[in-house]
């Protein structure tokens, strides 16, 4: 019988960014566990939640728990709100690169990238401390997840830092400026594509700029896996993926 | 305010030495006159315009000035908590406002309705063709169970 998990997928993941859920699930059950998807789940109620009162996001964080336990998503958002509210959560990267291992990621490789990736982490799976997934200021284990598929991991400044999404509806053109220098900055690094690890880092970049495609990480691990193209749902993707 | 702010976030600004750190690690220092250091400092002197003047909502939250404190003050803490004082006080802003509609009425939120109620549709027009995209998912969303909808609204004001 194989392990089951439970992911979350986030508000946008029903929405703006459904190939990331689809891919995450696609990798979940290649690397054998049965997935259950909490789709009926309410939202973790997102940083404005808090921003109103934060024993909201307390109680939807509890709430959450109490339904499905420790859950894993692949939205550093929700995985912060949920662990910043007092509740257990894990991020999907963590959850590859440390529990399930690195090892049995390369096992399942059958189409190495040959490609050079810019891995965003932005900020809410890092800081604050109680909640990183790895350093806050110096983390490597996207770069290493990378190297499993056989991609070449890419440095550049705006790694770990924000994508402008938490001001988008405040200071929307601030937060325009910031997603362009993100992709920019990994532009300028050499990158081929730059990947993400949180819906809203995927939506900004992809929607607020046109420099270079922008995937979920999540689908690079698929293709690698050896899924075609096709099954990565890109039309849903904002920039242009294919040349 | 300073006694507010510690029982929401825990938060002791006291200990704030004017060291600078956090205005000097942050991505949006100087956005509308915005530095964490000098809100802190002005809280410090009961400055009413701290709260007045919203500069602590262009704080992306982004935590880095708070692992890099060598007081141990989150500033994005201490944002939040002025928040909360203002919401106490005046009730939610609009960005507020249009994510507890949508919270309460379907206990998702739909992010592209959203941005619609607190912008505005002229907001969309400079990006048109993925715009129309973005409409267009609009129209999509997740259905939280109906049991879990009606705690979600004793939970959400
Ligand atoms: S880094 Fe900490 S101690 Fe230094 S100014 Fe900012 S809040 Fe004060
Ligand atoms: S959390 Fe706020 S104040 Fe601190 S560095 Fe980030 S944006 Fe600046």
């Amino acid at each position: 019988m194989s392990p089951e998990v439970s992911y979350y997928p986030g508000c946008t993941g029903t929405t703006t960014e459904r190939a990331y859920v689809k891919t995450a699930l696609m990798v979940l059950k290649d690397l054998g566990f049965e997935v259950r998807l909490l789709e009926d789940l309410p939202c973790c109620g997102t940083l404005e939640a808090e921003l109103v009162d934060v024993s909201i996001t307390k109680r939807l964080a509890s709430l959450i728990n109490r339904e499905a336990g420790n859950v894993i998503t692949g939205c550093s958002g929700c995985y912060s709100n949920i662990k910043r509210g007092g509740g257990e959560a894990t991020h999907l990267l963590h959850f590859l690169v440390k529990e399930v291992g690195l090892s049995e990621v390369k096992n399942r490789v059958k189409r190495p990238l040959r490609l050079k990736v810019a891995p965003y982490y932005g900020c809410q799976a890092l800081r604050p401390r109680f909640l990183a997934i790895d350093d806050p200021e110096d983390p490597k284990i996207f770069e290493e997840l990378l190297m499993a598929i056989g991609a070449e991991p890419v440095e550049f400044d705006m790694r770990i830092k924000c994508c402008g999404g938490p001001i988008s509806l405040r200071r929307p053109l601030e937060a325009r400026k910031m997603a362009e220098e993100v992709v920019k900055s990994a532009n300028m690094a050499g990158a081929e594509v730059v990947a993400t690890m949180c819906n809203l880092c995927h939506f900004m970049l992809d929607y607020y700029t046109n420099e270079m495609p922008v995937l979920h990480f999540t689908q690079l691990v698929a293709l690698a896996f050896g899924h075609p193209f096709e099954e990565m749902d890109f039309e849903e993707h904002y920039n242009r993926v294919l040349r | 305010m300073i006694e507010e702010i510690k029982s929401i976030s825990g938060q002791d600004v006291n200990l704030c030495y004017q060291c600078g750190e956090c205005s000097s690690s942050c991505q949006v220092a100087g956005v509308d006159g915005f530095y964490p250091s000098v809100l802190i400092h002005r809280i410090k002197l009961e400055d009413p315009g701290v709260l007045d003047e919203r500069k602590f909502e262009v704080c992306l939250h982004c935590f880095l000035c708070t692992v890099r404190c060598p007081q141990g003050i989150s500033f994005p803490d201490v944002a939040t908590a002025l928040s909360n004082i203002w919401v106490k006080r005046y009730g939610p802003d609009r960005v507020e406002r249009a994510f507890l509609k949508e919270l309460r009425e379907r206990g998702f939120i739909n992010p592209v309705r959203v941005a619609l109620s607190a912008l505005g549709l002229h907001s969309f027009k400079s990006l048109s063709s993925k715009a129309l995209k973005l409409m267009r998912a609009s129209s999509r969303s997740g259905k939280v169970r109906e049991d879990l909808l009606k705690e979600v609204r004793e939970i959400v004001p």
